[in-house]
């Protein structure tokens, strides 16, 4: 053999050490979500090397962990999360959410309650971001889920993520095999027909393909609005803030692309608020 | 929070959400995957349990994050200690290192991709807000190969004086040109590196003797020591790509060893290795 001289270099490589063996990992049936910042990486790019832009980004993203529970404070959410075996990962601008569609909690409140409370407690994160100027994008899934150490292993976690691409309006789209296990799910015989809510939670776009369901946040938040006491102020200021939002986003898109999601948006908005909320004066948004 | 100047790495298990996609419902699958995901967080010294790696990640500022089923590597190039070794060097050593851990890995039979760049960085727990990790991520996906792409900023920043030091040191070997389709860029020549890098440790007689034989003896005894150590990795790196010839069922992952199979046969022959005696054929 006949090497050439050798040159090194500081910090040589010192024969690896066997790798460490674990335990195998366990795999439970979990709810998956995988949800981000809408273009989070061209307003990265945007903000360059302005520190003040930079952290502004970071605002919103501890805005979105606030408020998808990552890290709760609460005792309990916190027992909450215990008792669902719900895990809240979060990195850079995503939030990955696990919820155990096995756990005792499930046994009790049954599949079909458990995953529509998860996909209603979205729709609420979802709708205070966006009053926030955060516009998410996600995707949702079922299947297998292991986390330990910081290493997770998902199909339905990955899927989920593939998901959240396709969705193309800033919603949380579902996937077709979630939407087709909420269709045919045993539990719904348990109601009578007209008192099935399964898909009122939820709404298709079907204006292009891929057509899915997505979950409908204005109708979920809005409708919450109208439990309070007094309802009406609460619901004419989510509405007012939800305009502005849309409106400070249109306006302040660099691209038609962009801008065609803050068209969809406000035509979401219009209609939400008409069927849903306070339809006043002042309340629908024209684009100009 | 915080800003600095730092070199990040943004490092995946190559084809893992396909392969977990694909096992999907069979278990004994995905637990075999986990152990992917071990090996990038032990050879990435995630959590390390090792003294003297402890303390060279606080001498180089070395912040390692893991997250679902990738690493995130960041060297602070503002405030690495030693303060005499400038940020060239730096670099240098923190591709060194990124290197290392991708041998190693290779070695437990673990194919990575990645991307690397140097720019502003913050941490604070999970929250990570970075450009440079925005660039390592996006200059990942610029191929499906199983190798580390490093952006055109950061050589734009090391190349000048690398080719200054061409002459005298290895340098040139630390990155290699790609072109795939229109895009052309570089990525970590982790096989080069390998070579460069072996030293003699494995020899704990000749490292015990290492300050009392002349400054000839070390050098032969380094030289012997290397040459066993390249060797060795020369074998080792062939049967990996062999037994990745044997497992890859897709077309893509066949192009993919392919390429790997081109890559060993370039450097052993840059590289003046036997060539007929360790050139790689799969068949």
């Amino acid at each position: 053999m006949n090497i050439i001289s050798s040159q090194r270099w500081p910090g040589g490589i010192a024969p690896a050490r066997p790798r460490t063996t674990v335990q195998p990992a366990t795999f439970h049936h979990y709810l998956s979500a995988f949800i981000d910042i809408l273009g989070f990486t061209p307003k990265i790019a945007q903000a360059g090397s302005s520190v003040e832009k930079l952290t502004k980004i970071a605002d919103s993203v501890r805005t979105i962990q606030e408020e998808f529970e990552h890290n709760p404070a609460d005792d309990l959410t916190k027992g909450a999360h215990e008792a669902l075996n719900k895990e809240v990962l979060a990195f850079s601008d995503c939030v990955l959410i696990g919820t155990d569609l096995g756990s005792s909690t499930a046994d009790v409140m049954g599949g079909l309650d458990l995953i529509l409370a998860e996909l209603n407690s979205f729709g609420i994160a979802q709708a205070c971001c966006v009053v926030k100027n955060i516009f998410l994008r996600g995707g949702v899934d079922m299947g297998l889920w292991s986390y330990r150490q910081d290493r997770l292993v998902s199909p339905a976690a990955i899927r989920a993520y593939e998901w959240e691409r396709d969705v193309t309006n800033p919603v949380i789209g579902l996937s077709v095999s979630l939407a087709m296990h909420l269709h045919q799910h045993e539990d719904r015989r348990h109601y009578n027909r007209k008192a099935d809510n399964t898909f009122e939670i939820l709404a298709c776009q079907d204006q292009w393909e891929p057509h899915y369901w997505y979950i409908d946040y204005a109708r979920i938040y809005l409708s919450l609005l109208r439990a309070e006491l007094e309802p009406e102020n609460f619901v004419r200021d989510w509405q007012a803030r939800h305009k502005l939002a849309i409106e400070t986003g249109y306006q302040t898109a660099s691209d038609e692309r962009t801008r065609d999601k803050y068209r969809w948006l406000a035509e979401y908005h219009n209609q939400s608020v008409k069927t849903y909320g306070i339809d006043e004066t002042g309340y629908q948004i024209i684009l100009r | 929070m915080h800003f600095s100047d730092c070199l990040v790495g943004f490092i995946e298990v190559s084809g893992f959400k396909d392969a977990v996609k694909e096992a999907d419902k069979d278990i004994p699958a995905l637990q075999k995957l986990e152990s992917d995901l071990v090996s990038l967080q032990e050879r990435f010294h995630f959590k390390p349990t090792d003294q003297f790696i402890g303390q060279l990640q606080r001498t180089l500022n070395q912040k390692v994050l893991a997250f679902a089923d990738y690493i995130v590597v960041s060297i602070d190039l503002d405030t690495a200690q030693p303060n005499d070794i400038d940020e060239f060097h730096l670099i240098l050593i923190g591709l060194t290192l990124f290197a290392q851990a991708q041998i190693q890995c290779l070695l437990d039979g673990t194919s990575l991709v990645g991307g690397i760049d140097q720019d502003l960085w913050a941490c604070e727990e999970n929250l990570v807000i970075s450009p440079a990790m925005v660039n390592a991520y996006a200059a990942k996906d610029l191929t499906k190969l199983p190798i580390i792409v490093l952006t055109n900023k950061l050589l734009s920043q090391i190349a000048d004086k690398a080719c200054q030091l061409a002459g005298n040191d290895g340098v040139l070997k630390l990155w290699r040109q790609h072109s795939e389709g229109d895009n052309s860029f570089y990525f970590l020549d982790y096989f080069s590196l390998g070579l460069i890098h072996w030293q003699f440790y494995d020899d704990s007689k000749a490292l015990h003797r290492y300050g009392m034989v002349s400054r000839q003896e070390i050098e032969d005894l380094k030289d012997k020591g290397w040459n066993k150590c390249a060797l060795r990795w020369i074998v080792d790196h062939a049967s990996n790509i062999e037994q990745a010839w044997q497992s890859a069922e897709y077309m893509k992952n066949k192009q993919s060893v392919l390429w790997l199979q081109r890559y060993h046969n370039e450097s052993i022959q840059e590289w003046g290795v036997d060539v007929d005696r360790h050139l790689l054929k799969l068949s």
